[in-house]
């Protein structure tokens, strides 16, 4: 599986020392990125305890020392751009420049409606993201913005310090739908989606058209996608931790429609020992 | 007495880092930064994001209690400002103080078109936010039809480590806001001569008993700007023991128990470590 990459997504919801300790292991076993969640509520229970998902990226920065890491996806509808901007910013440096900027446009209603903090209707939602993005991008580079939108205005607003990475930290966009995949053609490093390989397949091809369209090199966005476990079975594919073979077995038959990245949920503990020998055989 | 610092989050990750660490070794009982998204006075300056990086420090330190004085509450929804203190106070065990203002800082809300609202509006909305967020951190359940904010049927998880939930620091200088820190605060901050310093004090008390509060309950909690100190006739608190000892002796005759000062400057660093050992100990 040369060229595959693959990141855990770990929730939040354990104890905080669990969390670190999980964070490290996996740092050791090699895997390139882990990335967890942005909500105020569990989607699915909001009885399971879930930590603010910054917040708790920037101490389990502080905590690892390899590894990459990011919000997959951080929502847009939940906090200010300039507040995300600066929440990035900050972690590039905690993390000594390991931040992956990810970004959606929120869509749990459930946690709008308890919270009251508006969601907006799905065609208004994608035009703030397509406005935050065109705020969000020139600000991680540290450039002076003004900006007269519908949705937000800047007035000669730029954030310090410069991020670590440079020109600026990359950008991951999770989208599914053809108006987000043209916004992820603009501004993504990384797209990340998830379906089948069918739908997946046509995603892809939406994308390469939308940046052969603006004239981007459709190569220079990493083909990413959220893998659930329990998705995946129920579709009739084996569970990848569940041998080195099942894991490749499943990434051939992604990577045959042009992914190029799983972001996959964690192993159990249980299944450590196969997470090993896929981390040292197939990374 | 109690005496705790604040460091601008201005300076390089990893030099912040050593003086959190070296702080919590000499003793002091808290930490603290702001929470802007430009430094005010110094709008060039680099200025890390106050939460997130508090959570990354409170990582660094063991003992000492970290917070942000404070949080401004137009700056982020009620709800995402406490899921992040619920954050950190599982990342530091136990050892955040939520601190809370009504916002102030109006070039930081008109470069980056973030509502500050007129005063009278800011503070009906801070209003509504403690009532939610002093909830929200017990881990009830919170339904809420307010002008500003409506909650229905929210809670967030997990429960804080401290019960029933981490204290709370209001920064308020005016009696609206004084009125709004007799019910909620388990901290009164504020900073002034002590001259107004002891006005404010003595009006927070009377709030306490109108209400029926004790008094007593409320930590008075006087910022000491070292660039202030000068102007109101007083030495620099940094620069010897008896200067440590004056100043939180004029500053405790004004009704304060606790003191938050400036961080000393490096080459202040040989005073500090006696006063931190000596002086500061005598006066707990």
């Amino acid at each position: 599986m040369k060229g595959f990459r693959v990141g855990i997504s770990a929730m939040q919801y354990e104890p905080y020392p669990v969390l670190v300790r999980k964070w490290r292991y996996f740092e050791e076993l090699g895997f390139e990125s882990i990335w967890h969640c942005d909500h105020l509520l569990f989607t699915g229970d909001s009885t399971v305890p879930l930590y603010e998902g910054w917040t708790v990226l920037s101490a389990l920065a502080a905590e690892t020392s390899r590894i990459r890491l990011g919000v997959l996806v951080s929502s847009n509808v939940l906090r200010h751009p300039a507040l995300l901007v600066q929440e990035a910013i900050t972690v590039d440096h905690v993390s000594g420049g390991r931040v992956e900027v990810g970004v959606g446009c929120g869509w749990y209603e459930e946690e709008h409606e308890r919270f009251g903090i508006p969601l907006f209707e799905p065609g208004p939602r994608v035009d703030r993201f397509e406005e935050a993005m065109e705020i969000i991008e020139p600000l991680l580079r540290g450039e002076t913005v003004s900006y007269e939108g519908e949705h937000y205005q800047l007035s000669e607003a730029k954030l310090r310090p410069y991020p670590v990475q440079l020109p600026r930290p990359p950008l991951t966009l999770a989208a599914h739908q053809p108006r987000m995949i043209r916004i992820c053609a603009r501004y993504a490093d990384r797209w990340n989606s998830s379906g089948t390989p069918a739908e997946m397949a046509e995603r892809n091809r939406i994308l390469d058209e939308a940046c052969e369209k603006i004239g981007r090199d459709p190569g220079e966005i990493v083909r990413s996608m959220r893998v659930s476990v329990p998705k995946l079975v129920a579709g009739g594919f084996p569970n990848p931790w569940s041998s080195v073979d099942a894991f490749c077995e499943v990434a051939g038959a992604y990577r045959e429609v042009g992914v190029e990245e799983f972001i996959i949920d964690q192993p159990r503990p249980d299944q450590y020992h196969t997470a090993q020998r896929i981390a040292s055989e197939v990374l | 007495m109690r005496f705790g610092l604040t460091v601008t989050p201005s300076e390089p990750y990893p030099v912040l880092a050593d003086k959190w660490r070296y702080f919590d070794e000499l003793g002091f009982d808290s930490l603290w930064h702001c929470d802007h998204l430009l430094r005010p006075n110094r709008p060039t300056d680099p200025l890390f994001e106050g939460w997130t990086l508090l959570s990354a420090l409170s990582t660094q330190t063991s003992r000492i209690r970290v917070g942000l004085m404070v949080a401004s509450n137009v700056l982020r929804h009620p709800a995402l400002l406490a899921q992040e203190a619920l954050t950190v106070d599982h990342v530091s065990g136990g050892r955040l103080e939520v601190g809370i203002g009504c916002g102030w800082f109006e070039e930081e809300h008109e470069r980056f078109g973030i509502p500050l609202y007129e005063p009278p509006q800011r503070v009906d909305r801070f209003e509504e936010a403690m009532e939610i967020i002093d909830r929200l951190l017990r881990g009830e359940t919170v339904s809420h039809e307010g002008a500003h904010y409506q909650l229905s049927d929210a809670k967030l998880r997990p429960y804080p480590v401290q019960w029933p939930r981490p204290p709370l620091t209001l920064a308020a200088h005016r009696p609206r806001m004084l009125r709004i820190t007799a019910r909620y605060a388990d901290r009164w901050n504020s900073s002034g001569t002590p001259e107004e310093m002891g006005a404010r004090s003595r009006y927070l008390d009377e709030e306490c008993e109108r209400i029926g509060r004790d008094p007593g309950e409320i930590i008075r909690s006087f910022r000491a700007g070292v660039s202030n100190l000068g102007v109101r006739g007083l030495p620099d608190i940094w620069s010897s023991p008896e200067a440590f000892s004056e100043v939180s002796g004029v500053f405790a005759e004004a009704g304060a128990t606790e003191l938050i000062i400036d961080q000393p400057r490096p080459e202040q660093y040989g005073t500090v470590e006696r006063i931190a050992s000596g002086v500061m100990e005598s006066l707990r």
